[in-house]
């Protein structure tokens, strides 16, 4: 039983996703969970204090370049990846800005995707810097990104398909101590109550999209524009302080990707920071400001659609005579 | 009922159980985890090794016929929690080698390449554990302590291992109704997904492969103490695929799947060809148990890759959803049975 998600849902997506008064991820002390999406001054500040141990570690320590930089979150540098003898990415630098969505469009092959993977830690960097609120973490690994306050989404719904809507959702929400084996072979009554919360938070980020009459379906049972909306939804449910999206658009019925653009903007209109690499000139046009354009693996200009539609080397690279 | 068939009986209901308690653990590891471990067998190896090691006396104190490092002579029940204990360290240097940097293909090779040589090394190395002539004379479990009759003492081993698969299915309950058997589940569907949500893949395979280890010792140990003896020939590698065949017939990701997987193949096919009359030359029949085992996992793949009780489905109740009852909380974690 599959359900098209509500055009017209409530606009404060970010509220379910990221509420600040949130006792489960209290109780879990997860670092990621303090810094709001409503809230970003709140997250850098959490962000950047909270994790005495973090902060003696070499590999994340402050940066004061970017520490002086308060609206900047993300800074790369001089990003660097090549695949044998094929170089994917050839010194990227921008900056994305809290608050703000940046697109990163370019012709296929342009290396957004894998600026994508190299900030997330699927791919390691072959040189160059990503600072993250005040911290390098070019070179960690996934899930150390990710426990950071990075949350991606992928260029092909990634959904866990043998998990229902609901628990894929729930996966999103943590690390928490509840997940650990010792808890699992303790007492239910130790970790059920913060999941009865934790289910509740999903329940209102699946209400706010739409989609509670798919909480218990099957992912796998899910169309490609519902899967988008799965990975979404757990992302937000991760409470990130930027979010990575990856073609959210791709695959996705004009329908459903109104939906989404929808909730993009509610979530960019509460303060959530993302990056968003995306073919759709429109929908970047209407949600995006600033625009990074790559080609060859490098970084060809950066601005206002409005801008680079006048930008001949964007012309010549990318939006052709048409303007996409 | 003559004494004989219910001797016959309570040792097929034990060696049931220490079978239940193998497959459980590997559904753990792959029916939740997704861990292709074609080194299962080793697991339960060590733990009947290290149970007979640490049952057995000195050497010397047999009359040196056999020969093997250790020997302490400990009582029940220290060689059972000896054979726990090292299936579950065992997962450590296993995973190492097999589970890091290695695609899930790669990882189910280099799994199998694990359990060859593990059975090479025990059969080559006649001083470690006598090499492939194997233990004997094991020592059981309350044996000199008990003046029973053979069956009185199997129906005290049954006891015995049903508190183990007791345990056993406490800890597989557990883990798989928890929120870390949610978490395995999502790895064994997307680890990459998992890694971006925070998550560290290896360690979470790494933790079931100890908890899955842990249950293959203690069934290694429990088949040694109650078989007396011990050798290479016990543990090839096609015994894991014996456990796999168990597990898929069964239902992975489901205990109940895995117990009447553990009844149908081990028990039922084994027991039926045992019972063919003779034909053809010596020793076809027992290699028609491989034929029909082998046979009876690729119908399932083909035709019920989920078993015959599949996973259940984990329907979770929110507050919207709830209809007039007990209460949202009370329905909040309800559980039902559902189809993929």
């Amino acid at each position: 039983m599959t359900q098209e998600p509500g055009a017209a849902a409530a606009p404060a997506v970010a509220r379910a996703a990221g509420a600040a008064e949130d006792p489960a991820a209290t109780r879990a002390g997860a670092a990621r969970a303090e810094g709001s999406a409503q809230d970003p001054a709140v997250a850098h500040a959490a962000g950047a204090a909270q994790d005495p141990a973090t902060a003696q570690d070499p590999a994340t320590a402050q940066d004061p370049a970017t520490a002086q930089d308060p609206a900047t979150l993300l800074r790369v540098e001089g990003l660097a990846c090549h695949f044998g003898g094929v170089h994917a990415v050839q010194g990227a630098s921008f900056v994305v800005r809290r608050g703000t969505i940046t697109g990163l469009i370019g012709p296929n092959g342009a290396g957004k995707s894998t600026v994508i993977n190299l900030i997330s830690g699927r791919t390691r960097p072959a040189r160059g810097s990503v600072h993250f609120d005040g911290k390098q973490i070019a070179g960690q690994r996934p899930h150390e990104v990710a426990r950071q306050g990075i949350v991606r989404t992928f260029q092909q719904a990634n959904v866990f398909g043998g998990l229902t809507v609901l628990e894929n959702l729930l996966v999103g929400a943590g690390p928490w101590p509840g997940e650990r084996l010792t808890a699992a072979l303790g007492r239910k009554r130790a970790w059920s109550g913060t999941e009865r919360e934790l289910v509740e938070r999903a329940w209102e980020v699946l209400g706010r999209f739409g989609l509670t009459g798919i909480a218990n379906s099957y992912a796998a049972a899910l169309s490609g524009g519902q899967r988008r909306l799965v990975e979404l939804m757990r992302a937000l449910m991760a409470r990130p302080k930027l979010l990575l999206l990856d073609e959210p658009m791709a695959g996705v019925s004009p329908p459903l990707a109104v939906t989404i653009a929808q909730r993009l903007e509610e979530l960019r209109d509460t303060g959530m920071t993302m990056l968003m690499v995306e073919h759709e000139l429109r929908l970047v046009e209407r949600l995006c400001d600033p625009v990074v354009v790559m080609a060859q693996g490098r970084v060809l200009a950066e601005g206002s659609m409005a801008e680079l539609r006048s930008n001949p080397e964007v012309i010549d690279a990318y939006l052709g005579g048409g303007g996409g | 009922m003559s004494a004989g068939l219910l001797y016959y009986l309570t040792g097929l209901a034990i060696l049931l159980g220490i079978n239940l308690i193998a497959i459980w653990g590997l559904d753990l590891q792959f029916g939740l985890a997704g861990i292709n471990n074609f080194a299962y067998v080793v697991f339960q190896a060590a733990g009947g090794y290290a149970a007979a090691l640490v049952a057995l006396k000195p050497a010397s104190a047999y009359g040196g016929f056999e020969t093997y490092v250790g020997g302490f002579g400990l009582p029940f029940p220290l060689p059972l929690i000896a054979a726990t204990l090292t299936g579950a360290l065992l997962a450590v240097p296993i995973g190492l080698i097999a589970m890091r940097r290695l695609r899930a293909d790669y990882q189910a090779m280099a799994m199998l390449v694990i359990s060859l040589i593990a059975t090479g090394v025990a059969s080559a190395q006649t001083g470690l554990v006598n090499g492939p002539t194997g233990l004997a004379l094991i020592p059981r479990p309350l044996a000199g302590t008990l003046a029973v009759s053979p069956l009185g003492y199997n129906w005290i081993f049954l006891g015995l291992t049903a508190i183990c698969c007791a345990l056993a299915w406490w800890v597989a309950r557990g883990i798989s109704r928890s929120p870390f058997g949610r978490l395995l589940r999502a790895v064994r569907e997307s680890e990459s997904a998992v890694a971006a949500l925070g998550r560290n893949p290896d360690m979470l395979r790494m933790r079931v492969l100890i908890a899955g280890g842990a249950l293959a010792g203690l069934s290694g140990g429990l088949l040694v103490e109650y078989v007396t003896a011990w050798g290479p020939a016990s543990w090839l590698y096609p015994e894991t695929f014996l456990f796999f065949t168990a597990l898929i017939v069964g239902g992975r990701g489901n205990l109940a799947g895995g117990a009447l997987g553990a009844f149908l193949v081990p028990i039922v096919i084994i027991e039926a060809t045992r019972h063919l009359p003779a034909f053809g030359y010596p020793g076809l029949i027992d290699s028609l148990d491989w034929v029909v085992i082998g046979a009876c996992l690729l119908v399932f793949l083909w035709f019920r890759p989920n078993g015959l009780l599949p996973e259940r489905k984990r329907v979770l109740r929110g507050p919207g959803d709830e209809p007039a009852g007990p209460g949202v909380r009370a329905a909040l974690t309800g559980w039902r049975a559902g189809p993929r």
